[in-house]
C-alpha cells in the first residue's frame, strides 16, 4: 500500500472547458515516487492534466493529493514542493541566463543570497549552461532553453517534478542529455511526471506509466505490463510493393524499411493471414500501437 | 519576511525588464534631453520672470512637464507585464511558485514605480544643477514636495488604473486607447472643472509656493492628491482579486479585496471633503449676498475715524476697533459688516456695554437710544478669531470667482487672507475691521455705497 505522503493520488478528476470540451474524464491515478510517464497522442489531455497538477488550472471536479497536501485547498504548499517545465518554453523576457534562474530560485524560497548564487552556479554547471550564463536567455539555442527550463524546475530540489513534452523538437543528443538529467533526480524519493507522445522517452526512463487518450486513462501500469499485452502480436515480413499496399490496408504497420528491392515491415496484429511473417519481440512502441488498435480501435496507418 | 522578499524579488526583475526595454530607454533619453535643453535655453536666452522669481517654480514646472509625459508611458508599460506574461511562455513557471497573487501584483507595480521614481529623481538632479547655475535660489523642500505631491500620486494612480483596466478589458490596445482618451480629456477638457477634482496629473490645481508665505492652501492640495493616491491603491488591490492566476487559496484574495473597498471609502471621503469645502464656500457666498440684500436699507453710520488696535495671534488675530461717525438716519440700531470668522467679545459705547446681533457677517448694534440724523455716534468693538475668506469678493460671480488663473503656464491660487507664523495678509475685501452697512448687494439702489474715511489709525500690538 502506497503511503499518501509520498505519492500523488488523483481521484475522479474531470475538466470541462467553457466551450463544453470534456478534456479529462474521471481520471484516477496513483503516482508513486520515481519516473512516471504519461503517454498519449496530441489532444489527449496531457497538458490539461499537467496544468491542473501544477495548480495553474482548476479542475471541474475531483480530488488530488500530493505528498499529503490537498491540491484544491493547499495550493501554496503544493506549489512549494513542485517544479514545472511547460511544453512551450521558448520566449523569454529580457533576462540573462543566470538572472532567469536566480529569479526562479528566489521565488522558490531561496532567500539567502550566497546560497542562492551558489545553487544557481552549480545548477548551470549541471545542465551545461555555465559558459553562457551571461547570455540573454532569448539568444540560447532550443536545446539550451530547454535545459534552462529543467534547471529552473530543479533548482529548489522539489519533491515533484512535472515536465510536459520536454523532448519535443530536441535533437537526439539533447534528448539523451535531458533524460539523463531527469534520471539523476529520480533516485532521491522524488516523483517525476513526464508527459510525451514519443514512446521512446517512456521506454528508456519510466518505471510507471499511463496511457491517456481523449481524456480517459486507458492503461495504467508499468511499461513491462504494457509490453506483455503485445507479446506474440508483433510480426516481421519482407514484402514487395503490391503486398505492402495490401498489408497496409489490412493491418497496423509500425515500420517500413527498404530491404534490397523490397520492404521489411513490422506489423502489429493478433495474427497475419496471407503473408509469410515472423514473430518478433515487441517494444513499447509496438505495445502502444497494439493498444491503440486493439483496445481503442484508433490506429491508422495514415 | 517572505512577503516582502517576494515583492522585492518580483520588483527587482520587473525593473530590469523596464530598464532594458527600448521604449523606456527612448523615453528616458527624450525626457532628459528636453529637460536639459529647456533649462539651458532659459539660462542662455530668456527665463520668464515667474520661473525664477519664485524659486519653487523651477522644480514645479519641470516635474509638471515630466509628469504629463510619463503618464502616457506608464499606461503602456504598466499593463505590459500582463500581456508579456501571456505571450512569453517561460513566464508561466513563475506562476507555479508558491508566491501569492498579492506579492506578484504588488511586486510588479513596485518594480515599475521605482524605475519611474528613479527617472524623476535623475531629472530633478539635472534641474537642480541648472537651478544652481541660474539666477534663482534653491528651494530644496520644493523639490521634495513636488516629487511627492505631483509625481507619486499620479504614477500610482495611472499605473493602478492601467493594470485594473487591462484585467477588465483584457486587451492592451483597447486599454491604451481608453486611457489615452482619459488623459487627453483630463488635460484639455475636464482640467479645472469641479474645482480641480478630476485633475489627476496635478497640472491645474494651484500648487505654486511663495518664498514668503509658502503654499497657498496646502491642506487642499494634499487632500486632492490623497484622492488619487488612494484610488491608485484601490485599483492595485482590486487587480489582485482580478489577476488571472489561481491564488494560493481561494480565501487569500478576500482581505485584499476588502482592503480595496476600505481604501475606496477613504478616497470617497477625501473627495467629499474636498468638494464639500468648495460647495460650502459657494453656499456661504450666496447666503451673505442674500443677507446683504435683506438689510440693504438698515440704518448705518457715516464713519469719520477709525482707531484699530491689532495683535497677531498664533491662530488668528485679536483686535479692537473704535469707530466715530454720524448717523445717516434716525435710528437706535446701526448695522456693520465684520468678517464672519471673528467672534465679537464686546461692543461698548464709553463705559456702557451695548447689545448686538450677529448674523453671519453682519453686526447690528443696539445703542439703547435713538440717534437723530447727523448726530455723532461712537462705539468700540472688540473681537478675535481667524478671518474667513468666504466673505471676500461677493460682487464677483461664482464662475469667475472660481475660474482658474494662469500665469505663464502656472495655475495661481486666489487668496485674500493669508496667515502664517511670521506673515499676516488682510485685504480690505476680507472686512477684517468693522465697516458700516452691508457690503455688496445685487439689488440696485441707484448708486454704489461708499465710505470716505479721513482719520484712520492702526496700532499693531507685538510681544
Amino acid at each position: 500500500m502506497t503511503d499518501s505522503n509520498s505519492c500523488i493520488t488523483i481521484n475522479g478528476l474531470n475538466k470541462i472547458y467553457k466551450n463544453g470540451r470534456h478534456a479529462l474524464k474521471d481520471v484516477n491515478l496513483v503516482i508513486p515516487s520515481g519516473m512516471f510517464g504519461l503517454l498519449g497522442p496530441n489532444g489527449a489531455g496531457k497538458s490539461t492534466f499537467m496544468r491542473i497538477l501544477v495548480a495553474l488550472m482548476e479542475p471541474t471536479s475531483g480530488q488530488i493529493n500530493a505528498y499529503g497536501y490537498d491540491l484544491l485547498k493547499q495550493r501554496k504548499e503544493v506549489r512549494g514542493i513542485l517544479g514545472y517545465l511547460p511544453q512551450d518554453f521558448r520566449f523569454f523576457a529580457k533576462y540573462k541566463t543566470y538572472e532567469y534562474l536566480e529569479y526562479a530560485a528566489s521565488l522558490s524560497g531561496m532567500n539567502n543570497f550566497r546560497k542562492r548564487k551558489s545553487a544557481v552556479d552549480s545548477m548551470l554547471e549541471e545542465v551545461g549552461l555555465f559558459e553562457v550564463r551571461d547570455r540573454y536567455a532569448n539568444r540560447l539555442s532550443g536545446g539550451m532553453k530547454r535545459r534552462l527550463g529543467i534547471a529552473q524546475a530543479l533548482i529548489h530540489n522539489p519533491k515533484v517534478i512535472i515536465v510536459d513534452e520536454p523532448t519535443t523538437g530536441l535533437d537526439p543528443e539533447e534528448r539523451i542529455r535531458f533524460r539523463n538529467l531527469l534520471s539523476k533526480v529520480r533516485g532521491n524519493d522524488v516523483t517525476v511526471i513526464f508527459s510525451t507522445h514519443i514512446v521512446g522517452d517512456i521506454s528508456s526512463t519510466c518505471n510507471n506509466m499511463a496511457l491517456l487518450n481523449q481524456g480517459v486513462v486507458s492503461f495504467k501500469g508499468s511499461p513491462e505490463g504494457m509490453l506483455k499485452l503485445a507479446e506474440g502480436k508483433v510480426w516481421k515480413a519482407v514484402v514487395n510493393d503490391k503486398q505492402l499496399r495490401e498489408i497496409s490496408n489490412k493491418y497496423p504497420v509500425t515500420s517500413t524499411i527498404p530491404f534490397k528491392k523490397e520492404w521489411e515491415v513490422q506489423i502489429v496484429a493478433d495474427e497475419v493471414k496471407g503473408f509469410d511473417v515472423e514473430s518478433i519481440q515487441p517494444n513499447l512502441e509496438h505495445a502502444y500501437v497494439y493498444f491503440m488498435e486493439k483496445e481503442l480501435d484508433l490506429w491508422t496507418n495514415d | 519576511m517572505i512577503f516582502l522578499h517576494n515583492i522585492r524579488t518580483v520588483a527587482r526583475y520587473e525593473s530590469k525588464i523596464l530598464y532594458r526595454s527600448w521604449f523606456f530607454k527612448v523615453f528616458s533619453v527624450i525626457a532628459f534631453f528636453l529637460i536639459f535643453w529647456i533649462n539651458l535655453a532659459e539660462i542662455i536666452y530668456y527665463q520668464p520672470f515667474v520661473n525664477y522669481a519664485i524659486s519653487a517654480n523651477i522644480p514645479y514646472r519641470n516635474l509638471m512637464l515630466l509628469n504629463i509625459g510619463q503618464s502616457i508611458i506608464a499606461i503602456f508599460l504598466a499593463s505590459e507585464f500582463l500581456k508579456r506574461d501571456k505571450k512569453l511562455d517561460t513566464s508561466e513557471v513563475f506562476y507555479v511558485r508558491p508566491l501569492s497573487n498579492a506579492e506578484y501584483v504588488i511586486g510588479k507595480v513596485w518594480g515599475d514605480l521605482r524605475v519611474f521614481f528613479l527617472l524623476n529623481i535623475l531629472a530633478l538632479f539635472i534641474v537642480l544643477i541648472f537651478n544652481f547655475i541660474g539666477k534663482s535660489p534653491i528651494d530644496p523642500s520644493a523639490y521634495v514636495f513636488y516629487f511627492c505631491a505631483l509625481c507619486i500620486p499620479s504614477l500610482i494612480y495611472i499605473i493602478g488604473l492601467s493594470i485594473f483596466l487591462m484585467l477588465v478589458i483584457n486587451s492592451q490596445a483597447v486599454t491604451f486607447v481608453v486611457l489615452l482618451g482619459y488623459i487627453a480629456m483630463s488635460m484639455f477638457y475636464i482640467d479645472d472643472k469641479f474645482f480641480y477634482l478630476f485633475d489627476y496629473l496635478g497640472k491645474s490645481i494651484p500648487m505654486m509656493k511663495s518664498d514668503i508665505t509658502g503654499y497657498s492652501n496646502i491642506m487642499v492640495i494634499l487632500n486632492q492628491r490623497m484622492i488619487y493616491l488612494l484610488l491608485g491603491i484601490v485599483f492595485i488591490l482590486f487587480s489582485i482579486k482580478l489577476f488571472k492566476r489561481l491564488p494560493n487559496s481561494n480565501k487569500s484574495v478576500r482581505p485584499w479585496f476588502a482592503a480595496g473597498f476600505l481604501f475606496l471609502f477613504v478616497a470617497v471621503l477625501c473627495g467629499y471633503n474636498y468638494i464639500e469645502k468648495t460647495v460650502d464656500l459657494s453656499n456661504k457666498r450666496k447666503l451673505y449676498v442674500k443677507l446683504n440684500n435683506e438689510y440693504i436699507h438698515f440704518p448705518k453710520i457715516q464713519p469719520e475715524s477709525f482707531h484699530i488696535s491689532l495683535e497677531q495671534l498664533t491662530d488668528g488675530i485679536r483686535a479692537s476697533a473704535e469707530i466715530i461717525g454720524t448717523a445717516k438716519q434716525n435710528s437706535d440700531k446701526f448695522i456693520f459688516t465684520l468678517n464672519p470668522g471673528f467672534q465679537i467679545h464686546s461692543v461698548t459705547c464709553g463705559d456702557s456695554s451695548l447689545s448686538y446681533d450677529r448674523l453671519e457677517h453682519l453686526l447690528i448694534v443696539d445703542f439703547g437710544r435713538e440717534f437723530e440724523q447727523g448726530e455723532s455716534v461712537s462705539l468700540k468693538i472688540e473681537y478675535s478669531g481667524r478671518a474667513d475668506e468666504s466673505i471676500c469678493c461677493l460682487d464677483i460671480e461664482d464662475d469667475v470667482f472660481f475660474e482658474k488663473k494662469e500665469v505663464w503656464g502656472f495655475s495661481v491660487d486666489k487668496r485674500y487672507i493669508l496667515q502664517s507664523r511670521n506673515y499676516l495678509l488682510l485685504t480690505p475685501e476680507s472686512y477684517w475691521y468693522p465697516v458700516p452697512g452691508p457690503t455688496v448687494q445685487l439689488v440696485r439702489i441707484g448708486r454704489r455705497p461708499f465710505s470716505v474715511i479721513s482719520n484712520w489709525m492702526l496700532n499693531l500690538v507685538r510681544d
